[in-house]
């Protein structure tokens, strides 16, 4: 029984949450993608409310992609509410935004993410950080929950969906 | 040419400065410096936000030439290859502005400067360079100022 590895992207823009999503297929590495706009939907998805109210914490994300500019709630306080419930602190969040604000960059870290990632205007280095976000965080780094799956999901294309 | 320290009077210190950038009481010197902090803040807010739009025109050339480049006849690829690069383009001046914008966002950081010592010294590169010319240079000693 192998678990599809799921990444919940909080991105509101359709074109960055577009390339994103392309270099993550690409890359072979992710099999299941949430894409959300906005800090609300993300909250309900991650505390199982709202519209994803039959969703269940057995199919929590490996990875949190979040941007720090979002709508209705923003990445910071998102960040904040991850880390503040004990369903869900030990979530690993990278921030992946285009600000490279050192108050947003101290506020992500003091809140404790995971990483922080600025996004680059060059799309082959954005590509490749993506790419080297996803080896990093979902193959090299040992997850909180520990390694229940390590080859059997990579590169097998029965598992691909977005 | 010869620099001769002290013929000079020492004005640093025996006429106070006049109080620099006000006017019948509107301290245009404060407004300038408010203004200019302005203007650095729109151009970084402008540069900042083009940076998604050229991300994303970088991005889609990219991925056109990745998976349609066998059925794109020439010049189409021609044609991809040239928006890449004005797009570079435009990238490169954008990083351009937002480096200026952030250099004058930055506090000007003022020190005492030696102004006697650095009269000398353009004093002895120029005698130096004009060699030929008699010239005689008078430094006073002891001046400094902000800068």
């Amino acid at each position: 029984m192998v678990n599809p590895i799921e990444i919940l992207l909080v991105e509101d823009s359709p074109t960055d949450a577009k390339l994103t999503i392309r270099s993550l297929e690409k890359s072979n590495i992710a099999n299941r993608i949430t894409h959300v706009i906005d800090g609300a939907i993300a909250l309900d998805y991650l505390f199982c409310e709202g519209i994803y109210k039959d969703r269940d914490h057995a199919t929590d994300p490996r990875v949190v992609l979040l941007d720090i500019k979002l709508p209705k709630v923003n990445g910071i306080e998102v960040l904040r509410r991850i880390r503040s419930d004990p369903r869900t602190e030990s979530l690993l969040v990278v921030i992946l935004t285009s600000s490279e604000e050192q108050s947003d960059i101290a506020r992500g870290y003091k809140l404790h993410a995971n990483s922080y990632i600025v996004k680059p205007v060059d799309f082959h280095q954005f590509a490749e950080a993506i790419k080297s976000l996803g080896l990093y965080w979902l193959i090299l780094n040992t997850p909180p929950a520990g390694n229940k799956l390590v080859e059997s999901t990579v590169n097998d294309p029965a598992l691909v969906t977005a | 040419m010869t620099a001769q320290p002290g013929a000079l009077p020492k004005t640093s210190r025996a006429h106070p400065r006049p109080a620099l950038g006000s006017v019948d009481g509107i301290d245009y010197k404060a407004k300038y410096v408010e203004l200019s902090k302005d203007l650095d803040e729109l151009l970084y807010s402008i540069a900042h936000d083009l940076r998604a739009p050229l991300r994303a025109l970088d991005g889609f050339t990219a991925a056109l030439i990745e998976e349609y480049s066998d059925v794109l006849a020439e010049p189409g690829g021609e044609y991809i290859a040239e928006i890449q690069a004005a797009s570079r383009h435009m990238r490169a001046l954008l990083e351009g502005v937002l480096l200026l914008s952030r250099l004058g966002r930055q506090r000007m950081q003022l020190e005492v400067v030696d102004l006697s010592a650095l009269m000398q010294s353009v004093a002895s590169d120029a005698s130096r360079v004009e060699s030929k010319r008699d010239v005689a240079v008078s430094i006073a000693s002891g001046c400094d100022g902000a800068g």
